[in-house]
């Protein structure tokens, strides 16, 4: 044991570079040829950064080892992280000792009363040593009881504080993504305004002029079974006057979501356009989703619409419906 | 300026001269690159500990002088590869720390010259070494959060308390886990490397990452 803990005191000092070159030489050829020693080594080169993280080493242990591990950047940076680490399980360690405490004395406040009692008892304890047989047994059993469920306690501790560490940082994000949420629903909501404004003077305006052509398009898109343009792609004649464009989107799919999401991207897959948080509306032929697109902003070509929906816990998901549209100008 | 290992005169490291050295370390070609690694690994923490700055390129040197001696002709070892790789690693060490002093010395006599004054990019340094103290708490809280927690609650106790009352505690918590006190220092060791390389890896890729 002895031996032990002066090997350990020499292998320290040829961490910490004060060992005479012959000594050094030996641990040196120690290491090289045995992976175990080596890992040792490891190990206490490891623990030195924690004990000098958290003032631990003596002051001539310190010099010595800020002159021969602090002079490599390298190095430098992981006394950085040594220090926050050893900085993290100081707290918690804190945490641990306080409770233990109470443990402790609880455990000592046991052992006093039961000794008064002895005590007070003198001559009777004398006479009945199978009580006391008993009574140790019983002492004992309770003794192993308190120190198991003390480990069991702080481990259950350990654990909690986890648990809590994890799930203010879930409320973190969950908040994050409610604020993201809410600046995009204000958008919208910008957004729907404007239209809503450019609709009604649309509309004022076609009330007066009924000869013109009419200024919104509307056109119920079926999606299609396969991801291709090929297939179910819808033809549309804009005429020049038209400048909104209503699209009635059938949702084909089972699923419901709470919202949804369209997408409008380009025969080369840019993103022209997207809505967030859109509502399906249910009819009498199905569910749809409405959606209202100023026409300035759809060039004539190939388009494909992606809708993906919001489930209950928030995640974004493809619902599997693809529209495909075809814009010309008249 | 900066610290060289003078390289051998006249002699370049060709790949028949290192294919020679692996093969003289193990015939399995695969074993010898698991034995290259291993020694290599060794050499680069025999330089650090011995306080060498440049200890990748050291042990790299090393290598190179032994794969030169091989292809030489000369015969370097029987069974134990290791003394050899020390004796010559440790002439590389001395050469090193001559080429050191030397450098030092025309360090200080540039100084007595023109008297050193501070680096003004030491401010920008500084306001850097800020921001990396900021994303090193964030990386490390991830980190602790990927550990599990028996894990935690060893690192935790093994660092606990008093160092006067250290030892008397591990070997308390070595008996609580039914392993002796140096598989405890190990394993303890392996939870914070592993610490540390994930706070390391964060830092590199940035806490998004």
């Amino acid at each position: 044991m002895k031996d032990k803990a002066d090997n350990e005191k020499l292998l320290i000092r040829y961490l910490l570079g004060s060992l005479p070159e012959e000594q050094q030489m030996q641990v040196e050829g120690g290491f090289l040829g045995d992976d175990q020693s080596y890992e040792r080594l490891l190990a206490l080169e490891n623990e030195l950064f924690y004990d000098y993280a958290q003032n631990k080493l003596a002051p001539e242990e310190r010099e010595q080892f800020e002159k021969r591990f602090l002079s490599s950047e390298q190095n430098r940076k992981r006394a950085m992280i040594v220090s926050a680490l050893a900085r993290k399980m100081s707290e918690s360690a804190s945490i641990e000792t306080d409770e233990r405490g109470i443990a402790d004395r609880e455990t000592q406040r046991f052992w006093q009363s039961l000794k008064s009692y002895f005590v007070a008892q003198g001559a009777a304890t004398k006479v009945s040593l199978a009580a006391l047989g008993i009574l140790s047994f019983a002492l004992i059993w309770l003794v192993i009881g308190v120190v198991r469920l003390r480990n069991e306690f702080n481990q259950f501790r350990a654990q909690r504080a986890v648990q809590a560490d994890r799930l203010r940082q879930q409320a973190q994000q969950g908040r994050a993504l409610a604020d993201e949420l809410s600046l995009k629903l204000e958008r919208e909501a910008g957004q729907n305004a404007i239209l809503r404004q450019e609709l009604s003077k649309m509309h004022a305006q076609s009330r007066g002029q009924v000869e013109n052509p009419p200024s919104v398009i509307s056109l119920v898109l079926t999606s299609s079974i396969v991801r291709d343009q090929a297939s179910g792609m819808k033809r549309l004649y804009l005429p020049q006057a038209a400048r909104l464009l209503k699209l009635l989107l059938k949702l084909k799919g089972e699923v419901e979501y709470k919202s949804y999401q369209a997408i409008l991207l380009t025969a080369e897959g840019a993103e022209r356009w997207s809505q967030d948080m859109l509502q399906a509306q249910r009819t009498g032929s199905g569910r749809f989703i409405e959606l209202w697109l100023q026409t300035k902003t759809l060039a004539p070509g190939d388009y494909e619409l992606r809708l993906k929906g919001y489930a209950s816990d928030g995640t974004l998901e493809e619902t599997g419906d693809y529209y495909y549209l075809s814009i010309r100008r008249k | 300026m900066s610290v060289s290992i003078s390289q051998r005169k006249g002699w370049v490291i060709t790949r028949e001269a290192f294919d020679r050295m692996l093969a003289e370390l193990h015939p399995d070609i695969e074993r010898a690159g698991e034995q290259y690694e291993k020694i290599r690994q060794k050499l680069v923490k025999l330089f650090e500990w011995r306080g060498c700055p440049h200890a990748e390129e050291c042990a790299d040197e090393t290598f190179n002088r032994v794969a030169q001696k091989i292809s030489e002709g000369t015969s370097i070892w029987t069974n134990d590869p290791y003394s050899y790789f020390h004796g010559v690693a440790l002439n590389v060490l001395r050469e090193y720390w001559r080429s050191a002093e030397q450098t030092a010395k025309t360090l200080e006599e540039v100084a007595q010259i023109h008297g050193l004054s501070v680096d003004p990019e030491d401010l920008l340094l500084l306001e850097r070494e800020q921001r990396e103290k900021e994303r090193l708490l964030e990386c490390l809280n991830r980190c602790l959060q990927k550990l599990s927690p028996e894990s935690l609650h060893l690192i935790t106790r093994y660092h606990q308390g008093e160092e006067s009352l250290a030892k008397a505690r591990r070997k308390e918590l070595a008996q609580s886990l039914g392993i002796p006190l140096n598989a405890l220092r190990i394993r303890a060791y392996r939870i914070r490397a592993a610490i540390e390389e994930c706070v390391k890896n964060c830092l590199e890729r940035g806490p998004e990452g």
